[in-house]
């Protein structure tokens, strides 16, 4: 790493990631400084899974830069598996920044290309984010931000997570050298199901205008069809 | 006269047409359920920076589904679309358990708004082929919907992958709105 990520968080000044809105927010100003700066690393400034430049996605869970293509294909895995945010229209919390500012683009394809995975490596093979390894790297990357949290005192979920559910002091330099991984703390309890369910609470008949005017905030459809559309509209199935 | 005649023709025979808003938060399944829905197949996304419409027949109804992107700094131009809406589709992601609250937030201000107070409301509780999915009574729990008045709503369990559920949903839309007429 040519410099340390915490940099970025440091250098946006004292007291900086307490000022955070209801919802736990930074303020826009405070979320570009940073990424402008991570950004400006060279390691970021390829999207983690192909030769595009300069990506203004990212995977909060594995820490990376994804262009826009790439981020859909991350979407696509589940937010279980890779949780999508856009550095330009989306909000951040102070323990997001630094799950990115102790990750990245270099220390991920450094990892992954040390178990035969990514664009980086000698295979070329697509990293495989369900692995053991993966599993691995996510529960160190975790463990990292963790740590940098308790360093700059800021609010984590994990930690407070982790509070509540152990018994006695934990101790802080213990838990974050632990990368024994954890597995998803999500607990299993739902299954598919294609019940429906309604209510009908009084509806007021109203009279409903109905206009038609064209729409603001026009850009091209956000959708490549993976083969040429067919366009058929599907009737009563 | 005339235009009685053109009213009644066009209730025995004619397609209605509807203003549909979709919204919900960022990669809820928005615009697959759109295409699903369009093409019958399954397109390959990527985030929605705007809007995607598209008109969708069935049964006696015309649909035209404005699909909105979700992502936190672009939801605030949700309302843009609001006026003259007859049918919400609020689709979650059933997966996404942290984010439920937020969904209901957002929800809840929707409905809030004037302009939206005679609209009806279906849920797609989305991507209900993934292990941890919450399910629809769940989502209806989290999102409070038992708590709505003058509402109509209904909420249904979907995957826009495989098009589970999406014309359950259409069905209940159409009936609805075709006796609210």
């Amino acid at each position: 790493m040519d410099w340390n990520g915490l940099e970025a968080l440091q250098a946006l000044g004292q007291g900086t990631l307490s000022k955070v809105n209801d919802k736990g927010f930074v303020p826009d100003e405070v979320r570009n400084t940073f990424f402008r700066k991570l950004r400006m690393k060279s390691e970021n400034r390829t999207c983690f899974e192909c030769p595009a430049r300069n990506p203004t996605w990212i995977s909060l869970t594995w820490g990376i830069y994804l262009c826009l293509e790439c981020s859909g294909e991350h979407r696509r895995k589940g937010v279980h598996i890779s949780f999508v945010r856009s550095v330009e229209l989306d909000s951040f919390t102070p323990e997001q920044m630094v799950q990115m500012a102790v990750g990245g683009n270099g220390k991920a394809q450094e990892y992954f290309k040390g178990h035969e995975m990514g664009k980086l490596s000698s295979s070329g093979r697509v990293a495989d984010y369900t692995s053991k390894a993966a599993e691995r790297y996510r529960a160190q990357l975790e463990a990292d931000a963790k740590k940098a949290c308790e360093k700059l005192g800021v609010a984590s979920k994990s930690a407070s997570q982790a509070a509540s559910k152990d018994e006695g002091p934990v101790d802080p330099v213990d838990q974050a050298a632990d990368f024994s991984f954890e597995g998803p703390e999500k607990a299993a309890s739902a299954s598919p199901s294609s019940k429906s369910m309604g209510a009908q609470s009084a509806p007021s008949p109203q009279a409903m205008g109905y206009s038609d005017s064209p729409m603001r905030g026009a850009s091209a459809p956000a959708v490549v069809p993976t083969q040429k559309p067919v366009h058929t509209v599907p009737s009563a199935h | 006269m005339g235009l009685a005649f053109t009213k009644i023709w066009q209730r025995l025979i004619g397609k209605q047409e509807m203003r549909i808003l979709m919204v919900g938060l960022d990669a809820a399944g928005k615009t697959t359920i759109l295409y699903k829905l369009k093409l019958g197949e399954v397109v390959t996304t990527i985030p929605t920076i705007g809007f995607n419409v598209e008109t969708v027949e069935y049964k006696n109804l015309s649909f035209t589904v404005w699909d909105v992107g979700g992502q936190d700094k672009i939801r605030p131009l949700w309302r843009h679309y609001y006026q003259g809406t007859n049918g919400l589709i609020y689709v979650v992601d059933s997966n996404d358990r942290d984010r439920i609250e937020d969904a209901r937030e957002e929800l809840n201000k929707m409905l809030n708004e004037d302009e939206m107070r005679d609209a009806v409301l279906l849920v797609f509780a989305n991507k209900q082929d993934l292990p941890n999915a919450m399910t629809a009574a769940e989502v209806t729990e989290k999102l409070g919907l038992h708590n709505l008045r003058h509402r109509q709503w209904f909420i249904q369990s979907a995957c826009a992958t495989t098009g589970d559920g999406l014309y359950e949903g259409l069905d209940w839309l159409s009936r609805t709105l075709s006796s609210k007429r």
